[in-house]
């Protein structure tokens, strides 16, 4: 069970949160004017890596809050976590 | 009309059926559970950093909202912290008329209040026992060094939604769920409770 | 190399099997292959042995960054089937199953592919709906498949709890017969000296970690040990898939996730056949020997770890306790994860890509092992004539952008 550190609630057990991908991924302001391959990519083109990940998650059984996190995707070690709307921390809460 | 009808909750069957359960049958069981299911809820929305709002509610509620993250405020009612622009008012009975007085407080406000009242229901757990029962089914720390009166907690309870809250000394919690779980959950707590001896009420 | 026959396993056995000949070589790499295979797991060794046979490919090597079939070929649950709904994934799907029915004979090694049936259970009336209709999706496209009612279910799988008040109860499932299991470990070594007996240097411990481009055409591949030149590189790495696209400056539409499985302790035969299970979440089988198989849904996050959480596997377990409530009692041995690669739309990627000479197979996510051998033929022909076979042409990159997506999450089952 991973340990998630909400950044309203605080560490909380995985279970309590819902995964929701790849973080930072910005809807195109005009789809119109993209090519079909930029909308491929925008649908469904991921970084997928292998090492530090920004991604999204959902604290389900609590806030219900959207927030940011870093996870190294080899150890699962979470490194940070932050607010939408905010910048994340420049320093890591754990080395992954 | 509907006002001056009884209101039932659907677990009193299920307390008129309960005998005190687990190994202290015949003496006080360790744990206590009773359902109160005719408390109002509502659910409060709006931006904490405007005074309009606050102040309405602190007018209406007389007391402030909680700004801390798994908190809650006690006096004439309840308020719970639910997320950083939500929030659960509970009121111990229900009086006809004071939501739409609290929905009018809010109107000159950008705040949102939802009478949520059929939606919830409490089982109120009290005993030397009652954090280890729900320590069996959450995988938070409900240690008194983490928990302490005046907090309230979202979580996961036996897979169940449900707010913790812990609002008066001496072993006395509340645990807020959904109605339609509410049955399952005391089912469980009939099982998970046998090892310390579980009554309900 | 020795042909395996029953007359072999005597003439061994008499000199206390000391005498086995090596199954495979295990060659130094060459400067220079006419086709690279990265990827030594099921699919990688099967390309490259139909390379050789269907294609007569001469120079080709298979890196491996491990040992051969110590990926997924490894860690599944060994099942067999082609029922999926779209014409264009059962057809690819049913290839491989042929293929299955004739590889022990066609590898000269016993891959122990046991066609005991698999059953997909309907716990709802959409679920029977859904079924009857992949079903007649099936028949349609010339793949045995049959609804089976509940009241044949009872006498099918005894264990099986098939009660009508219970949770998750069971309303009837779709059979295909010609499903079933088969030795995963044995897939990969049969391909594995297939290949090599066709002249295929298989080369395990050497790792890819650059791929080699020259005016927008592939060169060759870095490895750890060494250069390798090479006139077309096919890479079929599973999990790894966006990996190695980076190298390459490609970007996939796949994510990589934990998948776990289990085996119980060996018990008596108890099951005879596959259940799966889409709507508690799991899959069970009973291996020759013994153990139960079990398989999980897949974790919900992106993760290369070969792990994952706890609270998948109690969920899969109260999956399998529903289902059958007598193996509540039985104790699990083992417990393992593999990384699979999911695509949007739960079916594979068999592709040329943007790189010429480079080509792609990936995204079978939690469904790979049954299509090992097709998979291999279609990425075969795909390699050696530069263009897809009409088995595998829905299954192109393009698709993504075309928006003509197969989508088989019904079929695909289980895990996403």
């Amino acid at each position: 069970m991973l340990l998630i550190k909400c950044p309203w609630c605080g560490n909380r057990a995985e279970s309590e949160f819902n995964y929701g991908g790849e973080a930072g991924i910005a809807r195109p302001a005009n789809p119109d004017t993209l090519t079909d391959a930029e909308w491929a990519d925008y649908l469904f083109m991921r970084k997928n890596p292998k090492g530090l990940h920004q991604e999204q998650w959902n604290h389900a059984q609590g806030c219900r809050r959207w927030f940011n996190a870093e996870r190294d995707t080899v150890t699962y070690r979470f490194t940070r976590t932050w607010r939408i709307g905010e910048a994340p921390s420049s320093t890591r809460d754990v080395d992954s | 009309m509907s006002d001056s009808l009884k209101r039932h909750h659907c677990l009193e069957p299920f307390s008129e059926d309960s005998a005190t359960i687990g190994s202290s049958a015949s003496a006080e069981p360790a744990i206590r559970v009773t359902f109160d299911g005719h408390r109002e809820f509502y659910n409060l929305r709006g931006d904490p950093a405007d005074a309009a709002f606050t102040d309405a509610v602190k007018s209406f509620t007389g007391q402030s909202i909680p700004d801390k993250a798994n908190t809650l405020s006690y006096r004439e009612c309840t308020t719970c912290w639910l997320g950083p622009d939500e929030w659960l008012v509970v009121y111990p009975s229900f009086e006809a008329g004071r939501f739409e007085k609290f929905s009018t407080e809010l109107d000159s406000t950008d705040a949102t209040a939802v009478d949520v009242s059929h939606g919830y229901i409490v089982l109120c757990l009290s005993g030397d026992s009652a954090l280890d029962l729900l320590a069996k089914g959450c995988t938070l720390d409900l240690h008194l060094s983490s928990f302490n009166v005046g907090d309230c907690v979202q979580t996961g309870i036996a897979r169940t939604a449900a707010i913790i809250a812990n609002i008066a000394e001496g072993d006395h919690y509340e645990v807020i769920v959904r109605r339609t779980f509410a049955e399952y959950l005391a089912i469980w707590m009939r099982h998970a409770g046998a090892e310390f001896g579980i009554g309900f009420d | 190399m020795k042909k395996y026959s029953a007359f072999g396993l005597l003439r061994n056995a008499l000199s206390y099997n000391e005498k086995w000949p090596e199954a495979w070589r295990s060659p130094e790499p060459k400067r220079k292959y006419d086709v690279v295979i990265v990827g030594g797991g099921g699919h990688g060794l099967a390309t490259a042995y139909y390379l050789a046979k269907e294609h007569g490919v001469q120079n080709i090597a298979v890196l491996e960054k491990g040992w051969i079939g110590g990926g997924n070929t490894g860690r599944n649950t060994t099942i067999v089937r082609s029922n999926y709904l779209w014409t264009e994934a059962a057809l690819l799907y049913e290839k491989s199953l042929k293929l299955w029915e004739d590889l022990s004979q066609d590898l000269n090694y016993n891959v122990m592919f046991s066609q005991r049936g698999v059953y997909n259970l309907a716990h709802s009336l959409q679920d029977v709906r859904d079924i009857e209709r992949r079903v007649s999706a099936n028949r349609l496209n010339g793949i045995d498949a049959e609804f089976v009612a509940p009241e044949q279910l009872k006498k099918n799988i005894p264990g099986l709890r098939v009660t009508a008040n219970s949770r998750y109860p069971v309303l009837g499932a779709s059979l295909q017969r010609r499903g079933g299991v088969a030795r995963h470990d044995a897939v990969a070594w049969g391909y594995a000296r297939a290949a090599d007996q066709r002249g295929v240097d298989i080369i395990q411990q050497c790792e890819v970690t650059g791929i080699r481009r020259e005016g927008g055409k592939v060169i060759g591949v870095d490895t750890t040990r060494g250069a390798i030149a090479a006139d077309k590189v096919g890479v079929v790495v599973a999990g790894h898939a966006s990996v190695l696209a980076d190298m390459a400056g490609i970007r996939l539409p796949i994510e990589s996730h934990p998948l776990q499985a289990f085996v119980s302790e060996p018990l008596k035969p108890v099951l005879d056949t596959v259940v799966m299970s889409n709507g508690v979440h799991g899959y069970i089988s009973q291996s020759d020997k013994g153990e139960l198989v079990i398989g999980a849904g897949i974790d919900s996050y992106n993760g290369y770890g070969q792990r994952g959480s706890f609270h998948t596997i109690e969920h899969t377990m109260q999956a399998i306790i529903e289902l059958f409530p007598a193996f509540s009692r039985v104790r699990m041995l083992r417990q393992w994860g593999g990384i699979v690669d999911t695509c949007p739309d739960a079916c594979p990627i068999i592709s040329k890509t943007p790189v010429s000479g480079l080509y792609f197979n990936c995204g079978w996510g939690t469904g790979g092992f049954k299509a090992t051998p097709g998979s291999g033929w279609a990425f075969a022909h795909t390699i050696a004539e530069d263009r897809s076979h009409e088995l595998n042409a829905a299954f192109d990159l393009q698709r993504f952008t075309s928006g003509a997506l197969i989508d088989e999450h019904g079929a695909a089952g289980v895990a996403h």
